[in-house]
Formats: C-alpha cells, structure tokens, sequence
C-alpha cells in the first residue's frame, strides 16, 4: 500500500511541473501588465521603469526559474490591481468556490446514483429508455444556459428565489441546481453501464446459480464492484465541476475562485490568474491521488503498473 | 458494416437523434435559401420585437434582437458556423489524440511514459480555464477557436486509443504480422487503427456535442470568435442583457443548441448501442 502512493505521489511531481509551465507561459503571453498600470499619460520610461519593478525585463527563462522558486515558496506574487498577495485573494475565494461545488456534487449522487442504478435493474424497459433518454438530455444542456433560464423562471417570473450574489442558502439553490445538472447526468450514465458489465460478470452468475436472492447478489456482488470505476471517474470529473463553476459563479454573481479567474484575466492580472489555476490544479490532483489510493484500498486488484 | 446500419435504422434513439439533428443540419446546408433576412441587417426601428405568437410581426417570426436583427435569420446562420466549430474540432482532435495514443500503446516504454505524463497535464486542468486562458491570448477567430478546443480536447481519444492498443499488441494477427517483419506504421495503420475506430467514432460523436457546448460557453463569456458572426451562443450573449425583460434573444438559441447537441449524443448514444459488443445480446 506504501509502496502504491510513493508511486503514485512520484507521478504527480511532473505532473505539477507541467501545470506551472503551461500556466506560466499562457499569462506571460496575456499581454504586457505594465501598460495597464501605468496612468495613460505615461513615457515609455515610466512603463519600462514597471517592467523593471516587476521583473518584466528579465530573459523568459529567468522569469520562469523566478517563478518556480516563488511557488516553492507559495509566494505568487502581489496582485496587480489590488496590491495584496495574490495567494491571500485565491484561499479568501476558496470557501465559496468548495461550498458551491460540494453542494452541487451532493445533489448530482443523490439523483444520479438512484437514477444510474433503476436504468440498470430495469434494463431495455421503458422506464430505462426514459431514463437514458433524460441523461443525455441533461447532458446537452448548455450550463450557462440553464442557469439564465432559471433565472428568468425563479428569479423574473415566480420571484421565488435570489438571482444573483450570496449570504442565504437561498442563494446557494440556483447555482447549485445549475452546476449539479451535467455532473447528475454523467454519474446516472457511469453507474448504468458499469453495474450492467458487472451483472454480466462471472461471479454475479455463480453467485446466482448458488441460489442468492437476487437483492443480495444486486447489493453485496454487483453494486460494490460497479463503484470503484464510477468513483475514479467522478475524481477526473471534478475539473469539469470546477470548469462548470467558472461559468455558473460567473451567471449567478457567486463570489468564488471562477469569477476571480474571469475578472483576473480581463485586468489582466497576472499573479491572481497563476495563483488560481494553480490552487485549482493542485486541488484536482490531490483529489484524484485520495481517489485512486482509496480505490486501490477498496479494490486489492489494483496495483501501480 | 450492413449490420450495424440494420441495428442503428431500428434503434428509437437514434433515430430520434437523426430527426433532432436534421433542421440544424438544413439550417447549415441551405441558409441563404432559407433564411427570411440577412443575419446582420439591423433595423433600429424594429428592436426587441417579440415572437409572433407574443404580438410581433408576421416578418420576425421568433422576433428581434437589441440591434433589430432578425433572431430566426441568425439562428439559421448560426447553425453553420456552430455545426463548422463541432465537425472541425473533432477531426482535428480525433486525430492527434488517436495519434499520441496508438503511440503509446502500441510502443510503450518511455514513449508511452512521457507521452501520459503530457496526458495527466492535460486532464489536471479544468479544461474550461485552459481554453479561457488560451482564448484571452489569442486573438477572437474562427480557426483560432478551433485549434483551442481541439488542444483541450485531445485527451479521451487518446486514452482509449492507448488501452486498446495495448490490449492489440498481444493478439496473434498483430504477432504475425510482426513476425513477417511488418513495419511499426503498417501494423499500426492497417491492423491496430481498424479495430479501435469504432470507440473512437463513438467519443467524437459525444466531443462533437461537447465541442458545440464549449464554442458557445467560451461566446458567452466573450471570449469566442467575432461578435459580427452570428453563432448560437454568441446570439445567447448578446441577448443576455436584455434577460430581465426580453426572454427570446437568450432563449431561442440556446434551444437550438440543447436540441442539436442532444440530437448528437443520441446518435453517438446509437452507434454505440450498435458497434459495442458488450450490449449485443
């Protein structure tokens, strides 16, 4: 077991690396920062003494060997445009960007995981091509999209529920709603197909053939090996949960790490923008490093190839 | 092959796909025909008319937009460029992510170690944030939006073009090949890459709908192609901020774009029902 996460913890160092050169080059290439700090009367002296102070003026190769030790130092730098350190203004996001996503998540498994599981036991009925047919459908849902149109119903028409910002639980309903809907469709799907590979299985038909009810064979056979796969599965989707909650804070004025990227990249403000993606990123890889250990736990096939 | 079409003519749901996918696939074949109005011609005096079952005019038959544009005109031409995007993105996607992966799988070793370590880079962005963050460097275009959503999206074929490589390699007609001293390419071109399409077309069905869904998300948040090209979600956007009032010009595109994406899941949904022996029975 150890031995599985030295492995597998060895895998995310280049990993990272990666990360921080694509993120680097791609806000080195946004645009030059200092134009947009200096006031509009200003020499091109001025502009070139805000390179200088920032280390604009250095060769790339230097201001990535920079970078790199800053990160080893968790110091990304001071946001441009607000002058605190932009770490500070990433981890202040952080809470609400984790509350929006968890609650999304928890509603996606409570509906999808049902869902997932009736398409399977009602196989080639009617009642399983509805189903099919509604998570495909849901899965085709612009996510943007929903949310205005839940705006314009809850919000505009029935006045039922806040539109925009935070503070409530009522706040937290539509966004939530919005950013639960794919992710719903993608665990109904995965948990359909999986526990219908696995009810073809050998064991399942042996179990059978000894006579177990068909309940038992469904929950103690079937349902815990059709798990692990859906588990790694909704581990790699949490980028697209965090990619939809970029969207979803931005429709919904939701005070998150998504609307802090939009408006970092709009000002153009480096050090926010390479600070977020990076949380971001580390984030989404520590969660698939406790998902393939906690697999690797539930399941004593797996070892590190 | 006649017997996967056989399969997909008496499957419900891709049939459904078929009728869901066709006025888009009409709307991008023959929109000046069809259209009733040139896309971009504004008529001031004609501004957030409403449908014409909600009082508009019988010459806006889903109403105007915030600049008098007809929506129905640009719905029409909308179809085309969103239909382009999907196509055009899963060709080229499909393509390198079929290439990486058959590489991988089919040579291993350091190739294939280097080759997943870019992999997992990939996949350990929201993909999302990397084409916001590409798409704020490069300027707004077509082509440029393309080659985006093509490098974000690479990753699924790639995967599986790898296993199924891998699983390949072991097999006797790839042995014996490679005992006649059949070269890497050849095996690869004429023996691996025959037997993998079938998944492979399956996922690009879906990224075709993904794609579709991304070019309209990156338009919303502006950062898409032009705002003088009508696509569907850059007709969203621009309604959007009339949303409080006027519910067409958000609405009816995004309609279009829910029907059509979800018109290409249910025949990829289809073909796969058709090809996958798992759900033969």
């Amino acid at each position: 077991m150890f031995k599985y996460v030295g492995r597998r913890l060895l895998v995310v160092a280049p990993t990272l690396l990666g990360v921080m050169l694509i993120v680097f080059f791609l806000t080195y290439t946004i645009g030059n920062p200092a134009v947009l700090l200096v006031p509009p009367e200003a020499t091109p002296e001025d502009i070139a003494r805000v390179e200088a102070v920032l280390g604009l003026d250095q060769p790339v190769a230097v201001q990535f060997l920079r970078y790199i030790g800053r990160i080893a130092r968790f110091d990304f730098g001071v946001s441009f445009y607000s002058d605190r350190p932009a770490l500070n203004l990433v981890v202040q996001r952080l809470p609400a960007t984790l509350q929006l996503s968890l609650v999304a998540l928890v509603i996606a498994i409570l509906i999808g995981l049902p869902a997932g599981l009736f398409g399977a036991l009602w196989r080639g009925k009617f009642a399983d091509v509805a189903l099919s047919a509604s998570v495909l459908f849901g899965m085709s849902i612009p996510n943007f999209w929903l949310g205005l149109m839940l705006i314009i119903l809850f919000g505009v028409q029935l006045r039922l529920l806040p539109i925009s910002g935070s503070g409530t639980p009522a706040h937290l309903i539509l966004p939530a709603i919005t950013l639960a809907t794919g992710m719903l469709a993608m665990i109904a799907r995965l948990v359909r197909n999986d526990l219908l590979d696995v009810l073809n299985a050998d064991y399942v038909r042996t179990a059978r053939a000894k006579g177990v009810s068909n309940t038992i064979v469904f929950i103690r056979h079937a349902l815990k090996n059709a798990l692990t796969p859906v588990i790694t599965v909704l581990g790699l989707q949490l980028g697209a949960l965090l990619g939809g909650a970029i969207v979803t804070e931005s429709v919904f004025a939701w005070p998150g790490v998504g609307r802090l990227i939009l408006q970092s990249i709009e000002r153009r403000d480096y050090p926010v923008v390479q600070a977020a993606t990076f949380i971001l990123a580390v984030i989404f890889i520590l969660t698939n490093l406790v998902v393939d250990v906690v697999c690797a736990t539930l399941d004593p096939r797996i070892v590190y190839e | 092959m006649s017997n996967v079409l056989a399969k997909l003519v008496r499957s419900p749901l891709f049939i459904a796909g078929v009728i869901f996918l066709a006025p888009a696939i009409a709307f991008a074949i023959g929109a000046q025909w069809i259209a009733p109005h040139d896309p971009n011609e504004q008529v001031l005096s004609l501004r957030l008319r409403p449908p014409v079952w909600q009082g508009g005019d019988a010459g806006h038959l889903l109403g105007t937009d915030a600049l008098g544009r007809d929506m129905l005109s640009r719905v029409i031409y909308g179809a085309r460029v969103s239909l382009l995007i999907g196509v055009a993105v899963v060709v080229i996607s499909g393509l390198l992510g079929t290439l990486v992966g058959v590489l991988a799988g089919y040579f291993g070793g350091w190739l294939d170690n280097l080759l997943m370590r870019i992999v997992d880079t990939f996949l350990a962005f929201p993909f999302l944030l990397l084409a916001l963050a590409v798409m704020a460097v490069l300027k707004p275009g077509l082509w440029n939006l393309i080659m985006v959503l093509a490098l974000t999206s690479w990753v699924p074929y790639a995967r599986v073009a790898r296993v199924r490589a891998r699983a390949l390699k072991g097999t006797e007609f790839v042995e014996a090949a490679q005992a006649l001293a059949a070269k890497p390419l050849a095996i690869m071109g004429r023996h691996i890459l025959p037997n993998i399409s079938s998944s492979l077309v399956v996922i690009a069905c879906f990224e075709i709908g993904a794609a579709m869904l991304a070019e309209s998300t990156l338009s919303f948040l502006g950062l898409g192609i032009s705002p003088d090209i009508p696509t569907w979600g850059m007709t969203l956007n621009q309604g959007r901020s009339y949303l409080l009032f006027a519910w067409w010009p958000t609405t009816i595109p995004g309609i279009f774009i829910l029907l059509t994406v979800f018109g290409v899941n249910l025949v990829g949904d289809g073909i796969r029902d058709a090809t996958d022996p798992r759900t033969r029975r």
